[in-house]
């Protein structure tokens, strides 16, 4: 079997529920490892302001915040198509408080509702990875 | 069995376009072939026919005994995996179709392999070889009946697939073909269906859903399920129910470690190759396979007059070593039968051809008639 060497993020999360509720948007903030996989949040709080730390794999931190991406909200999970930055002009909101309200899963951005609760995120690009590695098709 | 040179028909090439095969000419190179065709006996079509549904049976035996005796870690499938495949091996979802590769000398039938999860090429096999026959040898018969049998499978599946069934695949030329035909099959038996590339699944609340956001209830996928299973929303599958077509368990016998399997099981039968795990044992010449190989990718074959070997990324999961199969040579071209299945019997048959013994994605398609 092949798998890509990159992994490509094929499509960025689409808020979920663009409807008159919705009042804003906000980036998922996401606590990853050296590997890219969601670690626990208080790893990354314990870092100095501004940047990775909690000492270093080859030339990447232990763990750092990223920003958008797809990928599951719990420590453990795979994590693609992040930014090292924040958005400006966007809020975050942490995968773990999204964790904390039965969302398992999701994409770049959640909707904020006009009662401040989040709109359920929907997350796309966690099939395909492979077949988009250079590969041609699927068929055979 | 014969090859026979054979006039192309004038503009050929706008009409299998009109008729739907867009890639006939990739690259410049030759894929749909009709300058020649292949000719059967009845006798032959019948020996092949035959043998397709025997080997059908004995792919399910062999289905049975991997799950009876747990052999899916000899085949590198995942834990995740195995508890969905032993499930829907019980449940029996809806399986469509899959493709028998054989080499055929006009007396002996062997194996090469199984496409059951994802086989391509199915438009040349069920539509534009049976208009070049209408065309070429309107009072002669081909082995075809694709078309109908897969309309009439899924009419009987009407009930049993809920919702929109969304077809999914890779943005890629063949397989937009070969899905666009199921598609128009799913249509003329009463279907709703939509269309949508494998990466536009999305997950919500943890459950998928299709472009629109809409639960996705029933999906074709043209995408291999030993990249789905390992891709990140593969740990999903367990908690969706998603009815997924072609279903999970086909994992099993489009991995080439079934074919080992089946030659412990069916020892020295007709239609088998001789096949191991571990090394070609006393094999003088043999194909080196990988266990999850596509395409012709990473196969070399150990022959008389040397070795032919395919590049490629695939091997990491280990190989198996087949006996070498008497693939017959018509002046330097190399025929092997796909065998189609439709509803889990034998439907009809495409040849492709290569100047080698290994068919690759640039093997020729060529017609048939009996």
């Amino acid at each position: 079997m092949r798998r890509p060497k990159v992994l490509t993020l094929a499509l960025v999360g689409t808020l979920a529920g663009c409807g008159p509720n919705i009042s804003r948007e906000a980036e998922v903030q996401r606590c990853i490892d050296s590997a890219g996989r969601m670690a626990d949040e208080q790893n990354c709080r314990q870092l100095p302001h501004g940047g990775g730390g909690g000492g270093y794999v080859g030339y990447l931190p232990m763990y750092r915040w990223v920003y958008g991406g797809n990928g599951g909200y719990q420590p453990g999970s795979r994590v693609y198509g992040y930014s090292e930055s924040p958005t400006p002009g966007i809020d975050h909101v942490n995968a773990a408080s999204l964790a904390g309200r039965g969302y398992s899963v999701g994409g770049a951005r959640v909707g904020i509702t006009n009662s401040g609760g989040f709109a359920a995120p929907s997350a796309r690009g966690g099939f395909g990875s492979t077949g988009e590695g250079g590969h041609g098709g699927g068929g055979e | 069995m014969r090859r026979v040179s054979y006039p192309a028909r004038s503009g050929w090439q706008r009409t299998v376009e009109s008729q739907g095969l867009i890639y006939h000419t990739p690259n410049g190179r030759t894929y749909w072939d009709e300058s020649a065709y292949y000719e059967f006996s009845s006798a032959e079509i019948d020996k092949l026919e035959a043998a397709t549904n025997e080997l059908q049976q004995m792919f399910l035996a062999v289905g049975q005994r991997i799950i009876d005796r747990n052999l899916f870690r000899t085949l590198h499938i995942p834990e995740h995996a195995e508890r969905l495949i032993r499930a829907t091996w019980e449940q029996e979802p809806p399986a469509i179709y899959g493709r028998m590769d054989l080499a055929f000398d006009g007396t002996n039938i062997k194996l090469l392999e199984y496409n059951a999860d994802t086989p391509t090429a199915l438009l040349e096999a069920a539509v534009i070889q049976w208009y070049w026959l209408q065309d070429a040898f309107p009072h002669r018969d081909q082995f075809n009946s694709l078309h109908e049998r897969l309309i009439a499978k899924w009419k009987e599946l009407r009930d049993y697939l809920p919702g929109v069934l969304v077809f999914a695949h890779l943005d890629d030329a063949e397989d937009w073909t070969t899905i666009t035909y199921l598609q128009d099959t799913a249509l003329q038996a009463g279907f709703q269906t939509a269309n949508m590339l494998i990466k536009d699944i999305g997950v919500k609340d943890g459950k998928f859903v299709d472009i629109h956001d809409e639960p996705l209830l029933s999906c074709f996928k043209l995408y291999p399920w030993e990249w789905m299973v390992h891709e990140e929303y593969g740990a999903l599958l367990e908690s969706n129910d998603t009815l997924w077509v072609e279903p999970i368990w086909k994992m099993m016998w489009s991995n080439k470690g079934i074919l080992p399997l089946l030659w412990e099981q069916y020892p020295h039968h007709r239609l088998l190759l001789e096949c191991y795990f571990d090394s070609p044992r006393q094999m003088q010449y043999y194909a080196k396979k990988p266990l999850l190989s596509r395409e012709g990718n990473n196969i070399a074959l150990v022959t008389p007059g040397g070795t032919i070997a395919r590049d490629g990324d695939y091997g990491e999961e280990g190989f198996v070593y087949q006996e070498l199969a008497p693939v017959k040579n018509f002046n330097g071209n190399y025929p092997v039968i796909g065998s189609w299945l439709i509803d889990g019997e034998s439907a009809g048959m495409g040849i492709r051809e290569s100047e080698t013994m290994i068919t690759d994605n640039l093997s020729r398609f060529v017609p048939h008639i009996f």
